[in-house]
């Protein structure tokens, strides 16, 4: 119609830059860049180092999943979000994909409407305190002074673990977990409550760790992965995909040396569906056949990922636990690729 | 060509569609009009996108989550809260503490404000520089960066609440130390002045006080008495201060031990001790301060699940009256004076009506307060985390405060300066010339007129301060942004309605102070007809 | 006689004796300035007493700096072996401190900020000291002190060498004619952003192009003598305008076809009374009328021009059936009724001469251009010529940078709009008069934190439907109204401040509101206002540090954090906050100082 023909160009002038538009993938291959949220500084997540390069855990799924859409794994724009702005971001269309260890709950998904495609880390929410506070358990906190950060479920578990308990406590809620851990560390609060993976990252960085436990107590389930809106399933099957990908990569020991010597020798099924031999899978939605090598190719499979950012050579060092793949008695357990 | 001269001439010639442009009169209605549509076009195109915006997000406004259980803790709350009470009460709780900020703040920048910038007025050279570099440089750095420091500072430089716990290590240290004393000899003068620590910083700090002390009390003594008369005078204060400072920098009070065997026991006391009177606690975490108990308290109600201390109202009932009579009471002292030249003594009138009726309902209240302390066991080893009782006031708001009236008297100290320093040299020597002190010239004459100049910018500066208390994020003070724009705009995920709702309320604040200071500012105006 | 008189008669001078010893030298200046009173006596001390407890209490931490280290673990061990118990870690500084000025910024790109930086000073001068000597003077400074930074960071020979050419140039220039600056000044926005955020060249210079197109058009409107050139050239305009007000009504239209029916259906109004309260359902009713009203008031127009359009709509429908239309749409009465109006009004306007119509003239062409040509030639001459640099994402800009770039840009912007807000204020027009109250009061009654949480949370909601653009122009967008409402109030005391007389004289001269506005007003009162224009600024630079809390890279929190965030300088803070703290103190001092210097030189009445 010729109304609607002047609207468009109308709001094809005004409109300042591109709009998200319902197809996620068309966007970001016309932009040519995945806009990617990510944690303002969290060491072993996301943080950017002294050249201002992103790297961290978190950090390293966007960039495979740049690399399986876009062929490039530095085609990634990093949008550092905070607890409070992060879901905004997504919501508005600011960043394709949010990778900021986001726990998935059942609100944030029906009532934020965001799908929650993976669990890339499974943690749970524990409690720090110093040796000589002579406390080996959080139901001796009666009374405690905590720390914990504002805009997460942290403070809602904490409350809920002192009312099951029928214990009092004081919150000192904090912007980030730096500040968290000053805080601590001066003496300002008994206790220091987070995900129990950020407290062991903590834990290690400190000066004097012998000087700190980490008790017992896990309040939480913390399944953290990565969030893209709901309503685009192409987009979020890719980076659901791309996520399993590096899974099953790891299961069937391709790494990012070995790739290319697998993809030339390999006859197993499933190595030469993922890696493009066989089978039209990249084409069912929207990439080449060669998307999932490009992510592994990346950064590695998802244990390498773990083990440059957070594992056991970092000083970070934090064990795969429940990270581990379920074939190690872990929960990481990738679907089949077929 | 001949110009219209009147309305009625120009309208003469009919209306003509170029008249809505060249005519002035036509001119105004028109660009008003044109005006109206573009505004109301603009926000129907507003209120258009955030339906459709809603639509397409399948949300709605809806204000129902303020009578939702809110779920999360607040460290200071003025009023009952528990994660059991609503988010419609956390929105009150933050609102109250952003208003509690904003009334200490405006009134501790203004006091401190108006004595800097006073100051920065004095003759002493010193000072006056002092005070220039104290306004240049709080002045000139971001707030943001004030409330930072401050927080760093009294977060990490105050003990831990643990550091005032009596341990059993303290408790067997004490013992063996009372088997010490008992062995030794008592403590002479001599003892004190040979371990008088002369080196210390500490005893430097002293000793340029007592120059200070000394000089002005002999200063002033001489300006009105003899030499002798003077120098008596003066040794009142300096021997004073030497006493002081016997007992403090002398190495002990107890009796003199050989410093071996001191220094083999542990300590003997924690390692902080509460000030004032041991009632006040400065950790690390907060100030604790005793709270006031009622023994006969008259009990209280709800209203609209707020509640209601018939014990406050009824003090603040007895100090309205009592202002209230002794107004009455000073008024009837001017008139007096006013139609015989001599003014009755009040002073004690006054006195005995402000606060012999506020004493006499406390002790009838039964008033007495409770004292922040670790609980202690039978062995008198403490318990717990925290101290018990009292109020602990949290370090983010004391940060918070210190930091705004530190930022904003410095802005004050400028614009009481410029007040003062509008004022004509003239009248403070015609004040001089009817033989006025420089108090009184001060408080008679160049105050009120100082007073004009100074109150709207300074409107502007407890406005500006009051919009500031948001920066309690830096701190997480759990203000209003904190509770209303924080966390329940997080956990709700209501963005629309939380923002709308705290600018509104924000909006409310700033216009009631405004229009109040207003009022005031029109009431001690320069009356002119 | 007795002899003669031993009388002694004084032949010369005596010499003056020295004052007493109490009254000159060092003892006298004692005695005025620190013991001149008890009062001041014990200020004097206590003031002693404070200045030197700080000293001593920070002055071994100063003293024990490192400077040298690659981790705060490293920092404190070297502080521990010179046997000091605390010390400043400067090493962190040494590392991190490009991060501080420029962000994430790519480092072999540093010298594009700087030689920004090093312009905006040529692009002041004019400003500052316009015919005066002193702008040559200040552009040979900012060349000196660019080329200085530029080898500071080592930028590549190239960018040094065209710095030095462009510094050589405009120092000629400032020397021989200090007002041809005023060009720089004009050219320094495309420049900057071109500079900053890189991409083709020949963006800006389109951009420029558009400008002068418009330019030229104005000036051909204002110039041209023929009477039938001037007829055609208002039907040009008139028939233009006619198009945009076709467009806006049709667009409006668009919009308010289903408003109502949207209005009714949307799930808004369940959301008022829930919560099963009795105190909840008086606040949703409470609330919900008052949206009512509001929504009733704003759309009573549009309903009246419906009606009008429905009734034209009934006699129109025969005439448009011969045009191959079954129904006419209800709107296309009303887009021909404004239409007609628009090209009426313009033509009428145009055929005088109009100021207001060459400035709309020169808007259409430059707009349209820009819209519909340049991108067209952007790609041309790319192919062609590509002069390129990299180009930065906003999510790279950080730092000192960053600030400058939200505080210089919003400043800029907003003198404009605070101007118009402030003539508004005191307009005789009841409507604009009422609107700039009710603009300037709602962003002065809210805290800029607000406003900043509105660009990164709120915007979404009032653009339309998945519009999205960079968080750093949405937070320029938001400080500029933010000190707009500022400067706004500024003016205003500037305006209030002028005798009534200046006005009376510009009315008794004939001028129009803005030839007298122009030639009269503005110009003293800017000049009045401009300590406070300052004041604003230097307000605007410090709350720049706010923008930390929607996830930007302020120097202050941003990178703060994420220095913090690396393993090595975790647990860092006293350090980072006062050299971001000095930086800001150096520069606001600085403006501070001059808007002071600027106030006594622009003095010119005779007290």
């Amino acid at each position: 119609m010729k109304k609607s023909a002047i609207i468009g160009a109308l709001a094809a002038s005004t409109m300042l830059a591109g709009a998200a538009s319902a197809a996620t993938l068309d966007d970001v291959k016309a932009r040519g860049e995945l806009n990617c949220g990510v944690n303002v500084g969290l060491t072993g997540f996301g943080m950017a180092d002294a050249n201002g390069t992103w790297v961290g855990f978190d950090v390293d799924l966007c960039r495979a999943v740049a690399a399986a859409v876009l062929g490039d794994p530095t085609k990634v724009k990093f949008v550092p979000t905070t607890g409070e702005t992060r879901f905004t971001a997504l919501a508005s269309g600011e960043v394709d994909l949010l990778v900021r260890n986001s726990t998935a709950t059942f609100t944030r998904d029906v009532d934020l409407k965001f799908d929650f495609v993976g669990i890339n880390y499974y943690d749970g929410q524990g409690f720090m305190v110093k040796k000589d506070l002579g406390v080996s358990s959080a139901k001796e906190l009666e009374g405690a002074t905590v720390c914990i950060q504002t805009g997460t479920t942290t403070e809602l578990n904490l409350a809920d673990f002192f009312k099951a308990n029928n214990m009092t406590y004081t919150p000192v809620t904090v912007q980030d977990d730096s500040e968290a851990q000053r805080q601590y560390l001066a003496g300002a609060c008994d206790a220091y409550t987070t995900d129990a993976s950020g407290l062991a990252a903590g834990r290690a960085t400190m000066a004097d760790a012998e000087n700190h436990i980490i008790l017992p107590e896990i309040i939480s389930k913390e399944p953290l992965g990565p969030a893209v809106r709901h309503g685009d399933n192409v987009w979020g099957d890719i980076v659901r995909w791309t996520y399993n990908a590096l899974l099953i990569a790891e299961e069937k020991g391709i790494t990012k040396a070995n790739i290319e010597e697998v993809a030339g020798s390999s006859t197993d099924p499933e190595i030469r569906r993922l890696l493009g031999l066989e089978g039209e899978m990249g084409k069912m939605f929207g990439l080449d056949n060669d998307w999932a090598k490009r992510a592994i190719a990346a950064n590695g499979n998802y244990g390498e990922i773990f083990e440059a950012n957070l594992g056991t050579g970092t000083p970070i060092g934090l064990a795969r636990g429940l990270n581990a793949l379920w074939t190690q008695g872990g929960l990481q357990y990738a679907w089949p690729m077929r | 060509m001949a110009f219209a001269t009147s309305r009625a001439e120009a309208s003469k010639g009919g209306f003509r569609l170029s008249m809505l442009i060249y005519d002035t009169r036509f001119r105004a209605i028109t660009l008003q009009v044109i005006a109206l549509v573009l505004f109301l076009l603009f926000i129907g195109w507003l209120t258009d996108n955030v339906i459709r915006n809603l639509d397409a997000k399948g949300k709605d406004i809806n204000f129902g989550f303020l009578w939702v259980r809110a779920g999360y803790d607040i460290e200071q709350t003025l009023i009952p809260y528990t994660n059991d009470s609503t988010h419609g009460r956390a929105v009150i709780i933050g609102l109250l503490n952003t208003l509690v900020v904003a009334f200490f703040g405006c009134i501790l920048a203004t006091a401190v404000g108006v004595a800097v910038g006073v100051l920065r007025l004095s003759n002493n050279w010193l000072i006056s520089r002092l005070m220039t570099v104290y306004v240049e440089v709080f002045r000139n750095v971001p707030l943001l960066l004030w409330i930072l420091l401050t927080f760093v500072v009294i977060s990490e430089t105050m003990p831990a609440p643990a550091a005032f716990k009596i341990t059993p290590a303290i408790l067997e240290s004490r013992a063996a130390l009372d088997g010490l004393t008992a062995q030794a000899g008592g403590h002479g003068l001599a003892a004190r002045l040979a371990g008088l620590q002369v080196s210390s910083f500490a005893f430097f700090l002293w000793l340029l006080a007592f120059i200070g002390i000394t000089g002005a009390t002999w200063q002033y003594a001489r300006s009105r008495f003899d030499a002798g008369k003077a120098a008596l005078i003066t040794a009142v204060p300096a021997a004073l201060w030497i006493i002081a400072a016997l007992t403090i920098f002398s190495p002990s009070l107890s009796p003199v031990l050989a410093e071996n065997e001191v220094s083999a026991i542990g300590p003997t006391e924690p390692a902080a001790s509460k000030f004032f009177f041991d009632s006040i606690a400065l950790t690390n975490r907060g100030t604790n301060i005793p709270a006031p108990l009622l023994d006969r308290p008259l009990g209280g109600t709800e209203i609209a699940s707020v509640p209601v201390n018939f014990s406050v109202l009824a003090v603040l009932a007895v100090i309205i009256v009592s202002g209230i009579a002794n107004r009455s009471v000073t008024r009837r002292a001017n008139k007096l004076q006013e139609e015989t030249g001599l003014r009755p003594t009040t002073w004690w009138i006054s006195l005995l009506i402000l606060f012999l009726p506020l004493v006499l309902l406390l002790t009838a209240l039964g008033l007495h307060w409770e004292l922040p302390g670790f609980p202690v066991n039978a062995q008198g080893v403490s318990q717990g985390f925290n101290f018990q009782g009292g109020i602990q006031v949290m370090h983010s708001f004391t940060a918070l405060l210190i930091a705004l009236t530190l930022y904003t008297s410095a802005f004050i100290a400028e614009i009481v300066r410029a007040g003062i320093q509008a004022i004509p040299g003239g009248q403070s020597e015609a004040a001089a010339a009817l033989g006025l002190r420089p108090g009184r010239t001060m408080k008679l004459v160049i105050l009120p007129q100082a007073l004009r100049v100074i109150i709207p910018p300074l409107i502007s500066q407890y406005l500006n301060l009051t919009k500031n208390t948001s920066l309690g994020i830096a701190v997480s003070y759990l203000d209003l942004r904190g509770t209303l724009g924080g966390i329940t705009l997080n956990q709700t995920g209501r963005e629309l309605e939380c923002m709308l709702l705290m600018m509104l309320i924000y909006l409310t604040i700033s216009l009631i102070i405004s229009s109040g200071m207003n009022a005031f500012n029109s009431a001690v105006k320069l009356k002119e007809r | 006689m007795t002899g003669t008189s031993h009388l002694w008669v004084r032949e010369e001078m005596l010499r003056p004796a020295p004052p007493p010893l109490r009254e000159a030298g060092a003892v006298k200046w004692l005695r005025e300035n620190l013991i001149s009173s008890p009062v001041n006596t014990l200020l004097t001390f206590a003031g002693l007493l404070v200045a030197i407890w700080m000293v001593w209490t920070a002055f071994p931490w100063w003293w024990h700096s490192v400077w040298n280290a690659s981790s705060l673990a490293e920092c404190r061990e070297i502080v521990a072996a010179a046997g000091g118990e605390s010390g400043a870690c400067w090493a962190v500084i040494k590392a991190r401190w490009h991060q501080f000025l420029f962000g994430f910024f790519p480092p072999d790109q540093y010298w594009r900020p700087v030689l920004t930086g090093g312009l905006l000073f040529a692009a002041l001068a004019p400003i500052l000291f316009w015919k005066n000597r002193k702008s040559a003077h200040m552009v040979g400074l900012a060349g000196i002190l660019t080329l200085a930074a530029l080898y500071a960071i080592s930028a590549n020979s190239l960018a040094f060498a065209a710095t030095a050419v462009i510094f050589a140039v405009l120092w000629v220039t400032a020397s021989l004619r200090p007002a041809a600056l005023i060009w720089v000044t004009g050219l320094f926005p495309f420049i900057a952003i071109w500079l900053i955020w890189g991409g083709s060249f020949w963006t800006p210079v389109t951009q420029l192009l558009a400008i002068a197109l418009g330019a030229l058009v104005a000036r051909v409107y204002y110039n041209n003598p023929n009477k039938w050139l001037n007829d055609a050239f208002a039907l040009v305009v008139a028939l233009a305008a006619a198009w945009v007000a076709s467009v806006v009504i049709n667009y409006s239209d668009a919009i308010s076809t289903d408003f109502f029916a949207r209005l009714r259906m949307a799930t808004f109004w369940q959301g008022f009374g829930q919560g099963g309260n009795i105190l909840a359902m008086a606040f949703g009713a409470v609330v919900s009328f008052v949206v009512m009203l509001l929504t009733a008031a704003i759309w009573l127009l549009l309903a009246v021009m419906y009606v009008i359009s429905a009734v034209l709509n009934y006699n129109l429908t025969d005439v448009a059936r011969p045009f191959g239309y079954e129904t006419l749409p209800a709107s296309a009465a009303m887009i021909s009724l404004g239409t007609l109006f628009a090209f009426a009004l313009v033509f009428v306007a145009a055929r005088n001469r109009s100021v207001v119509i060459g400035i709309l003239a020169g808007l259409l062409a430059g707009g349209g251009w820009l819209l519909y040509q340049a991108p067209k030639m952007v790609s041309y001459m790319a192919t062609d010529l590509p002069l390129t640099i990299a180009p930065v994402g906003s999510n790279m800009i950080g730092g000192f940078l960053l600030a400058l770039i939200i505080g210089v840009t919003a400043i800029a912007a907003s003198l404009p709009l605070g101007i118009m807000l402030a003539l508004g204020r005191r307009s005789d027009m009841w409507l604009m008069k009422m609107l700039s109250i009710g603009f300037i009061e709602f962003i002065r009654g809210v805290p800029l934190i607000t406003l900043l949480f509105t660009a990164s949370l709120l915007l979404q909601y009032f653009l339309p439907p998945q519009t999205n653009f960079d968080l750093i122009l949405r937070v320029i967008i938001l400080a500029s109204l933010f000190s707009a409402a500022y400067l706004a109030e500024v003016i205003r005391g500037g305006l209030a401040a002028l005798p009534r007389g200046q006005y009376e004289a510009g009315d008794s001269l004939g001028m129009t509101y803005w030839q007298a506005q122009r030639l009269i007003i503005m110009p003293q009162a800017l000049k009045i206002s401009i300590p406070g224009i300052v004041s604003t600024f230097i307000g605007l630079f410090k709350d720049t540090t706010l923008v930390s809390f929607v996830g930007l890279l302020d120097p202050l929190r941003g990178v703060t954090t994420t220095v913090r965030a690396d393993i090595n300088w975790k647990g860092i803070y006293w350090e980072p906050y006062i050299f971001v703290g000095a930086i800001f103190f150096i520069i606001c001092f600085g403006m501070s100082r001059y808007s002071m210097y600027l106030e006594r030189k622009l003095k010119t009445d005779h007290r």
